[in-house]
Order: C-alpha cells, then structure tokens, then sequence
C-alpha cells in the first residue's frame, strides 16, 4: 500500500509545479510581451514623417522600383527640388520659394520605370508632372498649375538612409516656375482680364524679394462676407463637381478659383479611385470621412484654408485605403 | 582689343562605355571676341555639341578652363555657374524646345522676367523683338500653331531678349527645309549683330558657316 500511495503521490507531483502564482505570473509576462510589440509596431506604422519627409530608411523603403517612382515621398522630393532650382535661376528668394513650395502640391500622372540599375540600385523614372500653386502666386500668364513631362533618377543615398534624386528633365517647369510673383489683384477682380491682358502690372507685380513675400496672401487672405463670395473665374476653374449647382461657401469658393478647383479634381479621382479597389470596411469609412471634410471645407473662412483642408484630405484618403487610420 | 566673351583653354571631355574610354575633346582652346560670330564647323560625331554643352555650362565632367565674359566657370559653385549662364548666355538650338502651354509672347517674355525685367517693359521688349521678326500677328499663338520657320523666330527672339553677350547656337536651322533655314538664319545674323551679342554657331554646312566672320574647324575633338 506504501508503495502504492509512493507511486500515486510520484504520478501526480507535475501537477504540482504551476501554482496560482507561477500561472499568474506567466499571463502578465505573456500581456507585457504583446504591450510591448504593438507598441514597436505602431510607432513604425504610424510615423508620418517617414511618407512626408523623404527621409525614409531602407527598411520602410518600397523595395520594388516602381512604387519608389511613384511614392509620395519622391513627389516631395521633387517639389522642394523644383523650387530649389527654379529659385537658384532666380537668383534670389530662396526662403520665399521654400515657404510657397509648402503650400503647393505636385502630382505625377502616370509615372513610369524607364529602367534599373540592379548594381546601385538607382532608378530611372519619367512622368507628366501637374505642380499647382497656392491661392495668392503665379507664374507668368497669371497660371497657378503648371504641367510638364519630367525625367528624375533616385539614388539611395551614401549613408544609406533616404533617396537622393536628381531632375533630368524638368526646365518646362522650372523656367515658369521662376517668374513666381505674388497676385496683385483684388479678391474681387475677374481673372477673365488675367486672360486677355496677362502679363499686365495689376496681375503680377515686379519680382522682387519683398513682393513675393507670400505670407499674409497664402496664410491669411480676408474672410469672405456672404456677400463677396462669387466666382471669380467661374469660367475656367473646373471641379469635379458642375458649377452651376455650387450653393455651399465651399462650392462657390472651389468654382472660383482654378488651384482650388485642381485640388478638388485631384482629391476626387483620389477618392474614386480608393473606392474602387477598397472593402466594404473601408468603403465605409471613406463615406463617413468624406462628410466630416465637406463639413470642414465649407467652415472655411479662406481660399488658404480650404486649401489646406483638401491637402489634408487627400491624406486622409490615401491613410485610410492603406490601413492606417482604421 | 577688349577681353575675349569667350575662352577656352585645353578642354577636354571623355565618356567611358564599359571597359572603353572615347576622348570626344581632346584640348579644345579657342576665343571669341564681343560682337564676333564664329562657325564651328565639323561633320556630325566630331565633338561640336559637347563642347557647346561644355561651355553653355549645361553639364560637369569637362577637365580644363572655360572663361565667360572673363569669370572662370570652373571656380563657380552650381548657383554661380546658373547665374552666369542666365546673365551672359543665350541659347538657340536645332529644335525650339519653345514652352509649348506659353504662347509666343510669354515664351519670350519668361527670360526677360527672370532676369528681373520689369513685366511692363519685358512685355514691350519681346513684343517688338517678335514683331521684327516678322511675328507681330503671331503673339498670341502657342508653339503648335506657328510653322516650324516661325518656332525657330520665336527661339531666336528668346534668345535674344536678355541682350546676351554671347549666343550659343547648335544647327539652329538644322530642322528648316532649305529656303526657310537661309532667311531663318540671315534674320538670326543680323539680329545677333544689331544686339551687339557675340555667337558660336555648330554647323556641319559649309555654306552657313561661310556667312560668319570666323570658322573654327573641329576634328575628332581638336581645333585644326
């Protein structure tokens, strides 16, 4: 019988060894262990200087060329470089171009992968580029958006982190690009004499450091009284949406302006374009996003500001079909 | 006798393909003097696009010295070398690489204004340079409405409108049918002097290069 309660007493000793406390002890380890990857993980996910900055590290780098071509980060890299030489060709108001070059948006149209060097990894790119100006700039002629075909080759840089690109082709956008000037005119003014006068003083002013000071006419344009606000170039700013139904404050403004109307085409094939590839989820979350911006847009006390307000939509979009923001 | 516009000493260029090194310039030294127009003259391959790529300061990788209106490009940094092409250069080449969303005017105005001209005066400017040229009606056209003749006037005039010191032109007729490439080039000459500019014209016609004031001659990257 010993002997048999020595057996019984060996066979259940195992059991013994997890104690409420070791149990207890294994779960929060287990629960700190996942704390502590989400966080890593969501920290990389979420660092939005790493799409804006063009400092991108080769690990959140896209490996594949194409999407180096045609990522947000290139576009970045290609605007700043744009102002960079446009204002070296100037000769002079290096600081006023940077400022303005944050104001406005490039896009490249079809870009494509002319070739690869698998050795150093340097790619070749090509594209239509479309650089739209803020409200209160323009270049020769009175135009806010410029288009071009451009050539630009990235290079991971020596040290390794970030790309450096080089613009092969790009005069058809710097040479305009140049002549940038601060709009003379008031809010009130029809462009439709921008159009048959276009080099007149009223629209652009001599290029001097001091009047192309974008400051106050970029940021910080007069509010508009109910009564003020008309299109003022109905006639060419072309949205994605008809004109002639335009009732809100932002509708109006968007159908009165030609770089705002470019931002609001830009944002609607952006968003039409996230819908067609996104899941239901996703879908919804476009829709119920997409009336909280239209609610921003139409606060709006500024062309300035609703500028802004689509620039950050066009995040939004992009953020919410990556998986981001959801 | 007034500084040279012009000069180079001993350039040279070569392009390496694979294990093979091609020397295009092989120690290219010539001047040209303020008001001169001068044929570069050589048949195609010989080098005369790179050296006017060289001395229009439009690429690196040239070893030797380029003077330009008496400032040595090679003690330049990259905006200094943009500025004195800006200010001292004009350029004219085979195809008008005309603006093609500006139309004439405005193609003409663009240097002027990013030379600092006033907008008034640099509208004034291109308008009668153009209307000299035999454009007056055509101001308004963009490039793809004006015949291959009156693109080429247009690039001219751009050219031109900063009153450059020195012109460079590479076969600035080239792509004109015979009779339009003599007015074309016969309105470019007069002009070039009536502005008071130098210009170094390539060419691989004898018969253009026999209308300029000098002929240089280059041969598998050397002057003879």
């Amino acid at each position: 019988m010993n002997g048999d309660r020595i057996g019984v007493r060996r066979v259940n000793r195992p059991m013994r060894r997890f104690t409420p406390t070791q149990i207890g002890l294994t779960i929060a380890g287990i629960l700190i262990l996942a704390f502590v990857l989400w966080t890593a993980a969501s920290t990389r996910r979420d660092n939005p200087d790493r799409l804006a900055g063009g400092n991108d590290s080769a690990a959140s780098r896209p490996a594949d060329p194409a999407k180096r071509c045609a990522s947000q980060s290139t576009y970045d890299h290609i605007k700043r470089d744009l102002f960079r030489r446009a204002a070296a060709l100037r000769g002079s108001d290096q600081a006023a171009f940077d400022k303005i070059a944050s104001y406005s948006v490039v896009r490249v149209d079809q870009p494509l992968l002319d070739s690869e060097d698998e050795t150093t990894g340097a790619v070749a790119c090509s594209g239509s580029l479309i650089l739209d100006l803020p409200p209160g700039v323009a270049v020769v002629g009175g135009r806010r958006s410029l288009t071009g075909d451009i050539g630009y080759t990235l290079q991971r840089s020596a040290d390794g982190h970030g790309e450096v690109l080089t613009l092969t082709r790009a005069d058809g956008i710097i040479t305009p690009l140049a002549t940038l000037a601060r709009v003379g005119q008031p809010a009130s003014d029809p462009l439709a004499s921008a159009q048959t006068d276009p080099l007149a003083p009223a629209q652009i002013e001599p290029s001097s450091a001091a009047q192309i000071d974008p400051g106050p006419a970029v940021t910080a344009p007069p509010p508009p009284s109910t009564a003020a606000v008309q299109p003022r170039t109905q006639a060419t700013a072309r949205p994605s949406f008809n004109c002639a139904n335009a009732r809100t404050r932002g509708e109006i403004a968007v159908c009165g302006d030609s770089g705002l109307a470019a931002l609001d085409r830009q944002m609607a094939a952006q968003y039409n374009a996230a819908l067609r590839s996104a899941d239901p989820g996703t879908r919804a979350e476009l829709h119920r996003s997409r009336n909280r911006f239209l609610g921003y847009r139409d606060q709006c006390p500024s062309d300035a500001c609703i500028a802004d307000t689509y620039r950050g939509r066009i995040r939004e979009i992009r953020d919410i079909s990556s998986g981001r923001l959801r | 006798m007034s500084e040279a516009v012009l000069e180079t000493r001993d350039l040279r260029r070569s392009f390496t393909q694979g294990s093979v090194t091609i020397d295009v310039l092989r120690g290219v030294n010539l001047a040209v003097r303020p008001g001169e127009i001068v044929a570069l003259l050589g048949p195609s391959g010989s080098g005369k696009s790179t050296l006017l790529q060289a001395i229009g300061l439009l690429e690196g990788g040239f070893d030797g010295s380029i003077r330009i209106t008496g400032q040595e490009a090679s003690a330049l940094d990259d905006n200094g070398r943009t500025a004195l092409r800006r200010d001292a250069l004009g350029f004219v080449y085979q195809f008008h690489h005309l603006l093609p969303d500006f139309d004439a005017l405005e193609n003409v105005v663009l240097p002027l204004i990013i030379h600092g001209t006033e907008p008034a005066e640099a509208r004034e400017r291109a308008s009668a340079l153009l209307t000299r040229l035999g454009l007056g009606d055509r101001l308004d056209h963009r490039p793809s409405k004006l015949s291959g003749g009156e693109q080429q006037r247009v690039a001219v005039a751009r050219a031109l409108a900063n009153r450059p010191p020195l012109v460079l032109a590479d076969e600035p007729t080239g792509n004109l049918d015979e009779h339009t490439a003599d007015i074309v080039f016969a309105e470019f000459i007069e002009l070039v002097r009536s502005e008071g500019s130098a210009a170094l014209v390539a060419t691989h016609n004898e018969r253009i290069a026999a209308k300029m004031d000098r002929v240089f001659r280059l041969h598998e990257g050397v002057l003879e």
